[in-house]
């Protein structure tokens, strides 16, 4: 389909009422005289109507399950990260030192941190990563164990 | 503070320890929200985690929200930086499937009969027809044609400029009718 050069790029504007009432009226008149621009809308519209029509992709059943789940992990993750910046002798050593001693304790018993975890957790963006790696969130749960056993 | 919608107003709600509001919030949007990021990164399970964290997301930052733009502007914004992180790391990773392929299994049920019959083009050509399109014009046109989303609402999503989406919205149809031209039976 070759399209129209000097009004081509406005059909799909047009369909969608996005057009100011001065383009819309100059569109409108050019429509009558373009067979291109003619072929160009009615082809847009009966996309349209399909894209409409496509089933929505429903979630499976576990979803809503899945995501309270999901909420606890992160709030937990949240609670630990809270309770690491008040605690005082972490606060005397610098969060990043602190961190990597953590990390250090924690790798015991389970796969030992690689490279690149190394340097996400030995960085400035600690939070940022707590907040946005899955991974990280997920090993959290472990913190959370560790951080009871300090309370007893 | 005086809601821009229904939804922010829910959102509100739930603000000040209304939990029956987000569970509406999340009635009403886990289908578009699943829908919409089943079609950006061409897997449903992958698909439904992202979903899931948006809503963690949203859960997490109640305290802090402000209805400045309609709500849906701000969770399909999420769901979108979500989905393009997605994307990058399955790329780097090179575990990206064939997209025809991962297309074809979507959506999990054949569409009705009906809607075949009514529609030019079937369910399945379509979705591997917005498979193929490059990811930000994929976005723009299922946030237009599915969320009925405003050029300027779109953008807001998408930290774009409203002609700017009105450039990915026309490059995204012209280049969908050209692969379903190409690929008639
Ligand atoms: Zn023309």
């Amino acid at each position: 389909m070759r399209g129209c050069r000097q009004f081509g790029s406005e059909v799909a504007a047009f369909l969608d009422r996005e057009l100011d009432a001065r383009e819309t009226a100059a569109f409108e008149a050019h429509l009558d005289d373009c067979g291109a621009c003619r072929s160009a809308l009615e082809a847009t519209r009966d996309l349209e109507a399909s894209l409409r029509d496509l089933p929505p992709i429903e979630p499976g059943p576990r979803f809503e399950a899945q995501f309270w789940a999901r909420l606890a992990r992160a709030e937990s993750a949240r609670d630990w990260r809270e309770r690491l910046r008040s605690w005082q002798p972490l606060q005397w050593l610098g969060a990043a030192t602190a961190v990597a001693t953590l990390a250090v304790l924690l790798s015991v018993g389970h796969p030992a941190p690689s490279a690149q975890d190394w340097i996400l957790i030995t960085g400035d963006d600690f939070d940022l990563v707590l907040e946005t790696d899955p991974q990280m969130l997920a090993s959290l749960d472990l913190l959370d164990t560790w951080d009871e056993a300090e309370e007893i | 503070m005086r809601a821009v919608d229904d939804d922010a107003e829910l959102m509100l709600r739930f603000q000040k320890g209304d939990r029956a509001a987000f569970d509406q919030l999340f009635a009403r949007y886990s289908t578009p929200l699943v829908s919409f990021l089943a079609r950006m990164v061409s897997d449903r399970g992958k698909a439904e985690e992202l979903a899931q964290e948006v809503f963690v997301r949203i859960h997490q930052a109640r305290s802090r929200y402000q209805p400045r733009a309609k709500f849906s502007t701000y969770l399909f914004g999420i769901a979108h930086n979500l989905a393009l992180n997605e994307l990058d790391r399955a790329y780097r990773k090179r575990e990206t499937v064939l997209e025809e392929h991962a297309a074809a299994q979507l959506p999990s049920e054949a569409p009705p009969v009906e809607a075949q019959l009514d529609a030019k083009y079937t369910a399945r050509r379509l979705e591997a027809g917005l498979a193929k399109l490059p990811e930000r014009q994929r976005a723009a046109l299922l946030l237009r044609s599915r969320e009925g989303m405003s050029y300027s609402e779109i953008a807001k999503a998408l930290g774009a400029s409203p002609s700017g989406v009105k450039s990915l919205i026309h490059r995204a149809r012209e280049g969908l009718l050209e692969i379903l031209g190409r690929e008639r039976p």
